[in-house]
């Protein structure tokens, strides 16, 4: 969880604090850019073989090693652009919590960004999941968030130790609620893990 | 037959230019919307390092080239009649 607080966003109250600033998972970045680190190993193999079996780089004038060098550079420009901007979709997706409301922001592709937000009164109901071998091992899962609206949920997946921030954010909701008595909610409930509603109008982060 | 080498360095040229772009657009994402950090910033200097070393490499294995002279194509799996 990033440190909360030093960050500000536009939008922010005055009386607004951010409480936590949860980014997702480190092994959601590991997981994509894992075949690329890959793929990056296969030019070095192809040149070593072609080096040390065969003749066709042995001109370091001609065609073909001009062809060779260029193509390989160009391939390694791209893999560390990908990276980098995988690495910049990830570093940019993040909820924010703070004393008033629940901010998603997902950064889909470079021009796209979706900012959605949830005042903590109208949390119905609060949920985790942690399934698979890695997010066992290395506990992360997904959260969701439901509100009384049928159509609006917050769905944040990949995110570290997620039944932890589910009773967090259910205490700011009752924290929320016993400082503004007048606000009409019914406290939100958590529901238990693995228990999860149909996602088919799920805001999915 | 021959080719000049310039073809393949203007060409080779123009792809770094979109990927230039391309970075340019990821910078001003990382400076626009995300909360400038260490990690950040140092990631990105990495991405430039790496960049540059990348680059700068190509050149230097490509130093013996002469540009201006027309190169044979020889492909070795095609035998010349």
């Amino acid at each position: 969880m990033r440190d909360p607080s030093k960050i500000h966003f536009p939008g922010q109250g005055a009386d607004e604090t951010v409480l936590m600033a949860i980014g997702r998972h480190p092994m959601a970045l590991v997981k994509k850019v894992f075949v690329f680190f890959v793929g990056a190993v296969v030019p070095v193999a192809i040149f070593f073989v072609a080096e040390k079996y065969t003749t066709w780089l042995d001109d370091k004038t001609g065609f073909l090693y001009l062809v060779v060098v260029l193509l390989a550079s160009l391939f390694y420009l791209y893999i560390l652009l990908f990276i980098y901007h995988v690495w910049v979709d990830y570093y940019l997706d993040i909820w924010l919590v703070t004393n008033e409301r629940v901010i998603s922001i997902e950064q889909k592709g470079l021009f796209h960004r979706e900012v959605s937000e949830l005042r903590l009164d109208k949390i119905q109901d609060v949920s985790s999941e942690v399934k698979g071998f890695l997010p066992t091992i290395f506990k992360y899962g997904s959260l969701q968030v439901q509100t009384a609206s049928e159509a609006d949920k917050f769905y944040y997946t990949e995110v570290p130790n997620p039944e932890i921030l589910t009773r967090q954010i259910l205490e700011l909701h009752e924290q929320y609620l016993m400082k503004h008595p007048g606000v009409a909610s019914v406290p939100a409930e958590q529901k238990p893990a693995g228990e999860q509603e149909k996602k088919d109008e799920t805001k999915t982060i | 037959m021959s080719i000049p080498p310039l073809i393949f360095l203007i060409i080779y040229v123009v792809l770094v230019g979109i990927f230039f772009i391309l970075s340019i657009l990821n910078f001003y994402h990382i400076i626009r919307f995300g909360f400038l950090r260490p990690a950040s910033i140092i990631i990105t200097l990495v991405y430039l390092a790496l960049m540059a070393v990348i680059i700068l490499l190509t050149f230097r294995i490509l130093n013996q080239i002469n540009w201006s002279q027309p190169i044979e194509i020889n492909l070795p799996f095609i035998s010349s009649p």
